[in-house]
Parts: C-alpha cells; sequence; structure tokens
C-alpha cells in the first residue's frame, strides 16, 4: 500500500511541477491568459493572440520535452547501471554524451559545408551519430578484449573515449569563430530553450518506445545483478542481452541529449533515489525512474529560468549543482536502506 | 539420470578434460574430488552448460543438453557457489523469487510463490522475506542465495529430473552451518527428484555426504565409487600427494593427515 | 559497489569544471546587475528592444531613444543605457527573457549577431518585427549613411546633420594632423588578455584598422580576417612599435611594468620604447558618431613623443 501511496504522491507532485512550469516564465502571464491559451490550444482556434503563441509554441512544448528528456535520462541511467553491475554509472561516462557533444560541435563548426542538410534535423542527426559511434567504440573496444574485471575494463575504455571527444571539441573551439564557440559551449551545457512540437513528437515517441522495450528486458537485468555467471545459470543469454540493452539506451540518450544538449546527473541520481525508496527490481525501477526523472528535470528547469529572468541558466549547470553534492553523499555513504 | 560420455574439453592445445565417462542418478549426492588444476571447475562448468565441449556427449534422461535452450537448461539445473553479491538494494523475497525467473514470463505463478516461500523455509530465512538484502549479515545473505538456487529445481519431479550443481559452496561458511547445508541438501535430494553434483573442498565433509565419489587428476576420472569402496590411503596420496591415515566409524571414514 | 574507484576521479574532474563554469558564470552575473533593472517605461505603446551596441550608440546620439525599453549587454554606451533593463548577451538569448521586455520592435544589425540559432528561429515563428538596417559602416561615408538612414526612420534628420558634421571635421582634422608626423608607427591591437602566452588581436578588417589609418598609423597585423590567435613568437616578428590593450586585458595585467614583461611583447619596439597604451574595448569595434573624437584620441596616444 505505501509502495502504491508513493507513486501516487510523485505522480500528483509531477503534475504539479508540470502546470508550475507552464503558469511562470520570464514574461508574465496571468493564470487567465494561460488557460484561455490552453484552451484555444485543444480546440484549435486560430485567431491567438502573442501570448497564447508563447504558451502554445513555447512553454507547452518545453514543459512537455522535458519531462521527456528527465525519463530518458533516468532510464538510461537504469540501464547502465544494470548492465555493468554498478550503480555509480550513467551515460556519460561511458561516451555518449560527450559522442553526441562532438556530433553537435562537428555541425556547429564545419555544419555550412556539409555536403547534405536535413534542415532542421541535421543538428539532432549528427549529434546522434556521434553518440552511437563513440559508445560502440567504447563497446566495441572493452568487448574484444576481456580480461581481468570486464567492468573496469569498460569504465577505462570510457574514460580513454570520452578524452578523445572531447579533445576533438577542444579542437574544432580552437577552429572555431566565435558565434560557433558559443554555440558550442551553450549546446555542452545543456538547455530545453530550443524546444517545439518536432522535438516533443521525436523524444516522445523514442522515450516511451524504449522504456516499453527495456520492461520487457526487467527481469534479465534483474538477474544480471548478481553477475553474469548467476545471469547465465538463470537463463538469460548475457551477450544478447548487452547489446539490446546497449542500443536501447544509445537511441534513448542520443536522441534526447541531440535536442537539448547535455545534461549530466539525471542518469546517476534518479535511479539512486527509486532504489533507496522502492529498491532495485528494475519494472518498479524503470517506470519510478522515469517519473521521477521527468519531475526533477522540470524542477531543474523551472530553476533555470525564474533564477536570473529575463535570462537563463544552462540546465546542466542547475543539475550538476544540484547533482554533484548527492553524488559525492551517496558516494561516501555508499549503502541502501531502505 | 545425467550422461556423461568421453567428455572432452581443450583451451588450445593443453587438455583440461580427457575423455571422461560418467553418469548420475536422481536421490544421489554426487562429489567430485582433486587436487588443485585437476579440471573440478572445467568438469562443473561443463555440466552447467556454461563451457561447450569439444567432444563427448552429456544427456539428461534421453535429450543431449547442447539441445536444450538456454531457459530449458535454466529450468534443469541450478548451481549453487560461493561468490554471490548483490551490490543493490533487493528485498529478500524477490532475490529468492528470481530462482523462478525461468518458469514465467511477465507474473510469477501462486506455484512458483509457493515453491519460494517453501525454499526460504528450508533456509531459515523466510522470517527476512520483507527485509532489504544489503540489511543482512553476509552469513543470512548467503542463504538467502541458497533459498534462491533450491527454488530454481524445487518442482523436480520423476518425470521432470533436474540438477544441482554445487560449487563449493561451503567455502566462507561457519563449520555448523556447513553440517546444517549438507543436511539440508541431503534430504533435499533424497525426497525430491534431484541429483546433486558438487565440488567441495573439505574431504571429511565430502566423505560423511557423498554417495558416490569422483576422484579426479589431470583431467582424467582415475577411480569413482562409494566412499566406503574406494577411499585408500594409495588413493588419497595419488589424487593429492599426501598421505594420510584412514579411520572408519559407523561405517563412515574418515582421514586425518 | 567493487570496480567504482577508477571512475571516480574522471567523475571529480567532470564535476570541478562544471563547478568551474558555474562560478564564472555566477561572478559574470554579479558583475552585471543589469539584470535587475527597472521597467520605467511599462507605459509605452511603442516598445524597442535593441541588440546592437552600434545602434545604441547612434540612437541615443540622435536623441531618439524614447521608445526603447531594453538592450543587450553588449550595449554599454552611453552611460545611461546600462540603467535600461537588459536581454541578455546578444548571442545567448532566452525566448522569454526578450518577450519578457514585450517588444513591438527588436532592432540588431544582423541575423549572424544574434544567438543560439533556434532562439532566432523561435523569434521569427512568433512573428515579432525585426528591424536591421541597410548600410553597413565600413568608412566615413558609410557610418554617415548609416546615421542618417537611423534618423530617417526615426525622424531626427537635424540631429543627424549635426552628428556628421561634427565626425566629418573631427577626421580631417586627424588626417591633416596625420600629413604631419614623420613616423608611421606600427600598432598592435591586443584584445583580449592572453591564455599560455597566445593572443588575441585584432586585424586589419574592421573599424580599429580604419581609425589606425586615420590617426596616421598602421596596423602590425595587415591581415583582414578578423580576430586572430597569436603566439609569442610572431608577436615579436611582427615587432610592433606600439601596443594598445584593451580595458580587460589591460586591467587584468595591472601596469604597464607587468605587460612588458610578458614573453613576446617583452621585445618589440613598443615595449623597450614604453608604448604600451590602454584602450576601451568597445570604442575600438565598430565606426559610429564617436568614431572622429576616438580617432583623434588615438592619435594623441600613438603619436605623444
Amino acid at each position: 500500500m505505501i509502495r502504491k501511496n508513493q507513486f501516487l504522491i510523485l505522480l500528483i507532485f509531477t503534475v504539479l511541477i508540470f502546470l508550475i512550469s507552464i503558469r511562470f516564465g520570464a514574461v508574465q502571464m496571468s493564470t487567465e491568459q494561460v488557460l484561455s491559451g490552453i484552451t484555444k490550444w485543444v480546440t484549435g482556434d486560430t485567431n491567438l493572440t502573442l501570448y497564447d503563441r508563447i504558451l502554445i509554441d513555447i512553454r507547452l512544448p518545453r514543459a512537455i520535452l522535458t519531462l521527456f528528456v528527465g525519463a530518458s535520462l533516468a532510464v538510461g541511467g537504469v540501464l547502465m547501471q544494470g548492465l555493468f553491475i554498478n550503480p555509480i554509472i550513467e551515460p556519460g561516462l561511458i561516451g555518449t554524451s560527450s559522442g553526441a557533444a562532438f556530433g553537435a560541435s562537428l555541425y556547429f563548426v564545419l555544419g555550412a559545408s556539409f555536403s547534405i542538410h536535413f534542415g532542421e534535423w541535421t543538428l539532432p542527426i549528427i549529434a546522434c551519430l556521434g553518440a552511437v559511434l563513440s559508445t560502440f567504440l567504447v563497446f566495441i573496444l572493452s568487448e574484444t578484449n576481456r580480461k581481468g574485471n570486464s567492468t573496469t575494463h569498460l569504465l577505462l575504455t570510457g574514460i580513454a573515449i570520452n578524452s578523445l571527444f572531447l579533445s576533438g571539441i577542444g579542437f574544432l573551439s580552437y577552429l572555431a569563430r566565435d558565434p560557433q564557440a558559443r554555440s558550442i559551449t551553450f549546446w555542452s551545457l545543456g538547455s530545453l530553450s530550443g524546444a517545439n512540437w518536432h522535438a516533443v513528437i521525436l523524444v516522445g515517441f523514442s522515450t516511451l518506445l524504449c522504456i516499453l522495450f527495456a520492461l520487457r528486458y526487467a527481469k534479465q537485468l534483474n538477474a544480471l545483478m548478481l553477475g553474469t555467471t548467476e545471469a547465465f545459470h538463470l537463463g538469460v543469454n548475457v551477450k544478447n542481452l548487452k547489446i539490446k540493452i546497449f542500443l536501447i539506451n544509445v537511441v534513448l540518450v542520443s536522441v534526447a541529449t541531440a535536442f537539448v544538449g547535455i545534461i549530466g546527473f539525471v542518469g546517476l541520481i534518479v535511479p539512486h533515489f527509486v532504489r533507496i525508496l522502492k529498491g532495485s527490481d528494475h519494472r518498479t525501477l524503470l517506470i519510478g525512474s522515469a517519473v521521477l526523472g521527468g519531475f526533477l528535470l522540470s524542477v531543474a528547469d523551472v530553476l533555470a529560468r525564474l533564477l536570473l529572468a529575463p535570462a537563463e541558466l544552462p540546465i546542466g549547470i542547475v543539475t550538476t549543482v544540484v547533482g554533484a553534492p548527492v553524488f559525492v553523499y551517496l558516494l561516501r555513504k555508499n549503502q541502501y536502506n531502505f | 539420470m545425467l550422461k556423461v560420455e568421453n567428455l572432452t574439453y581443450k583451451v588450445k592445445d593443453k587438455i583440461l578434460i580427457d575423455g571422461i565417462t560418467m553418469h548420475f542418478n536422481v536421490g544421489e549426492i554426487a562429489i567430485v574430488l582433486g587436487a588443485n588444476g585437476a579440471g573440478k571447475s572445467t568438469l562443473l562448468g561443463l555440466l552447467s552448460g556454461q563451457l561447450k565441449p569439444n567432444s563427448g556427449k552429456l544427456s539428461l534422461v534421453d535429450k543431449l543438453m547442447k539441445d536444450f535452450s538456454q531457459i530449458e537448461l535454466a529450468q534443469k539445473r541450478a548451481v549453487l557457489s560461493q561468490h554471490n553479491v548483490l551490490g543493490f538494494p533487493m528485498k529478500v523475497s524477490e532475490v529468492v523469487l528470481m530462482g523462478r525467473y525461468p518458469y514465467f514470463e511477465s507474473t510469477a505463478s501462486k506455484k512458483d510463490l509457493g515453491i519460494c516461500r517453501e525454499a526460504m523455509s528450508l533456509f531459515g530465512v523466510e522470517k527476512f522475506a520483507d527485509r532489504n538484502m544489503l540489511s543482512l549479515s553476509g552469513g543470512e545473505q548467503q542463504r538467502v542465495h541458497f533459498a534462491r538456487v533450491i527454488a530454481q529445481v524445487m518442482d523436480a519431479s520423476e518425470t521432470q529430473q533436474k540438477i544441482l550443481l554445487l560449487d563449493e559452496p561451503l567455502t566462507f561458511l561457519d563449520i555448523k552451518f556447513q553440517l546444517e547445508f549438507m543436511e539440508i541438501i541431503q534430504t533435499f535430494c533424497k525426497t525430491k527428484n534431484v541429483m546433486v553434483v558438487g565440488v567441495l573442498h573439505d574431504l571429511n565433509i565430502a566423505l560423511k555426504y557423498a554417495d558416490r565419489l569422483f576422484m579426479l587428476k589431470n583431467g582424467q576420472l582415475i577411480a569413482q565409487g562409494k566412499p566406503a569402496n574406494i577411499i585408500t590411503p594409495k588413493l588419497i596420496e595419488m589424487t593429492f600427494g599426501i598421505q594420510p591415515n584412514i579411520q572408519e566409524l559407523n561405517g563412515k571414514i574418515q582421514l586425518y593427515f | 559497489m567493487r570496480d567504482t574507484v577508477s571512475s571516480v576521479p574522471l567523475f571529480y574532474s567532470i564535476i570541478m569544471k562544471k563547478l568551474m563554469i558555474f562560478l564564472l558564470t555566477l561572478v559574470l552575473i554579479s558583475s552585471c546587475q543589469r539584470f535587475n533593472n527597472a521597467d520605467k517605461k511599462a507605459n509605452h505603446a511603442e516598445r524597442i528592444v535593441l541588440i546592437s551596441k552600434q545602434y545604441t550608440e547612434i540612437i541615443h546620439a540622435l536623441g531618439a531613444e524614447k521608445d526603447v525599453v531594453a538592450v543587450d549587454l553588449s550595449s554599454i554606451y552611453p552611460e545611461k543605457v546600462k540603467k535600461l533593463p537588459t536581454v541578455g548577451y546578444h548571442r545567448a538569448l532566452s525566448i522569454e527573457g526578450l518577450l519578457a521586455a514585450k517588444p513591438t520592435l527588436i532592432m540588431h544589425d544582423g541575423i549572424n549577431s544574434l544567438g543560439p540559432d533556434h532562439i532566432v528561429k523561435q523569434i521569427m515563428d512568433l512573428e515579432i518585427p525585426m528591424k536591421t538596417f541597410h548600410t553597413k559602416a565600413k568608412d566615413v561615408a558609410s557610418t554617415k549613411a548609416l546615421i542618417h538612414e537611423i534618423a530617417n526612420y526615426f525622424h531626427k534628420e537635424a540631429a543627424a546633420d549635426s552628428l556628421c558634421k561634427i565626425l566629418d571635421n573631427q577626421i580631417n582634422e586627424a588626417r591633416k594632423n596625420a600629413t604631419k608626423f614623420t613616423e608611421k608607427p606600427r600598432v598592435l591591437v591586443v584584445h583580449f588578455g592572453r591564455a599560455s602566452n597566445v593572443y588575441l588581436v585584432m586585424s586589419n578588417g574592421g573599424a580599429v584598422g580604419k581609425m589606425i589609418a586615420w590617426a596616421g598609423a598602421e596596423m602590425a597585423v595587415p591581415d583582414t580576417s578578423g580576430m586572430q590567435h597569436l603566439s609569442a613568437e610572431i608577436i615579436s616578428e611582427y615587432n610592433p612599435d606600439v601596443i594598445l590593450l584593451t580595458d580587460y586585458g589591460y586591467d587584468r595585467l595591472g601596469s604597464d611594468e607587468k605587460i612588458k614583461e610578458l614573453p613576446g611583447i617583452s621585445s618589440t619596439a613598443a615595449a623597450l620604447n614604453n608604448r604600451i597604451y590602454r584602450v576601451n574595448e568597445c570604442d575600438m569595434v565598430y565606426l559610429g558618431p564617436r568614431s572622429g573624437a576616438i580617432t583623434l584620441a588615438l592619435q594623441k596616444l600613438i603619436h605623444q613623443r
């Protein structure tokens, strides 16, 4: 009963923060203006004031995108932690984010000279390709030589590939002219300010689909927590599972990252909280992390928008400032009790 | 019945298991003995399906082991080992339920839950069912893992013969629980239609509980049979390189070094 | 929790890096209290937001600033614009931050100077009116043309005439002075401190090149491609007679003595002859009504011996 209630409370809070994030922004709006904007949106009224359009074209997609991105990053964290049987891993550690950032930087600096263009999709597509490239490099390099402890090996490979791509980004920013360099910085700090309905649909689709797929492997991920040998004894095809989880994670994280840039610590902190509250059964862990991730990222985004209004803080800074101390605390405490 | 015929396993040119033929019966505890490097763990790996033999056959009743799918295999055999570490918080009952994972898709059946309860009470951990695994002591955690593994083969029957492999599970237990554990395994083996094949370090515990012994040396089977029939100072010296004194007490053999 | 040790150093380094960025941001924010400036024109029907320091200066010089309700962070001249609400840095705009100024018109000197890109797209999608004047100020004639174009828009033609006249007079005076100098010093304009002995240097392309030429000197860096990162070796090879250091870099180093010790700079004629001077960065980067006065001042600095 208590567990059901916890989930219900979390859902109520998520709805609340969603309402707060569409109600408040740098542009002052009254509740009536917000309500009338939503009514017009729902009824498809095309006679829109500027305020309606701010609400419909800017705030609503941003609030929804935030929920999806938070869910994606948190679930990505769960999958990576489950896969490497290590609770302090997040997608940023195994190259996914730095690869995406490298792809994005490539686009910012050399984008004009690309021969193939996909309009506004170019950036997301190239960022995705970068993430896929770096993650697969880490995966393949750590798989082919598996002497000794494979988790340590994987983490070290992740560190190497991370620094490789980070120096690639460094090189590109060095080549870049001022506005391009600014775009790189902007993107590597993460921001949801680019939200639009295209992004909502694509990220939403990938988030929901990937979570559904991940849920199918929840049991196998549970078994994997006992180690690869024990998982094998319980009938899990470990190698197969690893590839599938890797694929799901890359799609999940790179699609989200492609639209919003690098947002750290969500994938690390959220699964921790859910584990403390509800334990590690992946069926509850996946769903709980998706909702809590959406909730926490929404809180962070509201802070990012309002702390310095009318300017905006990059959300990656907010999540890091909150996340880093929590992470250090968890590292020191190093024990779960519930 | 689990039949092993002419089993050979090589890594590069090194022969680790050299043409072994043996069989195991339901209701019987079989213990494999041998010095370090004799091939005990390799043999267990082959029996569990984790290692693939280079030649030879393994068959359960009349079906070849290699024809089982991974899930079917998981429904036929379970492996108890000493290195069970869970770094994540989980309820004890959830951990034990993992033993039934090969049997259900998304939700556990009543039968699965019943089996889990039975397994937990077998090892005296049912009182912990709702506790966080990580809040238990090392010994208590180990018993939860035993319950989980036993749950995996609990529903063996005459038509559904199952195998329980012991991979030195006693290593980190104190002596009282070592004996308790072997008693539980013995009863379990006799009452359910399970064959137990194990690798144990302690020779005297092996002699006390084994129905049959298999002596390995350099990947070859050098002797097999009931302990009373085969154990001689010469065989022990051949296998382990030291000479024991042998005493017989109430039909059980004891070794002194 | 085994196997975690190796990941810890990287994690800490990432944390440290991000914390540094955060602290830098905090410093930047606290150094510009302009975010909190109150909107004192809340009742104006016409609301203009200026995202161009050049336009800001010209519009104020024309006395046409009545409906200007907010400016970007780089607009710092004249002094009184610092009291206006700001919409943030022109390349790091936030859409709601911009709209919070309730603009009826946004003036900027070209899409390329606005950012990030997706914000520009959002402004366009919301159909917020934007205005860019056609004329680009590249020399005296086009600077005057830009002043006139802006003046026509705001109906301040008379003010434009007098601004242009002053500009003409000052530039002519500077050119006349220039003919008297026997020396034509080679001037290096160092824009922005230095990192690891690499100097960000202004080249001959922009406004600064024009003003240096009018003042009767020439740019030490002949290249016309904007800002350049130059190593200490190249600086000493250029061997400028005069070095102008912009305010930010100069103030960080603190004194002429410290600057003269810098690798690369220490061996130049400028350092040997004590010809290193401080200039305001914002005066150097665009042409406007004050360019004549600035040229005269530069002339005085450069030729003061």
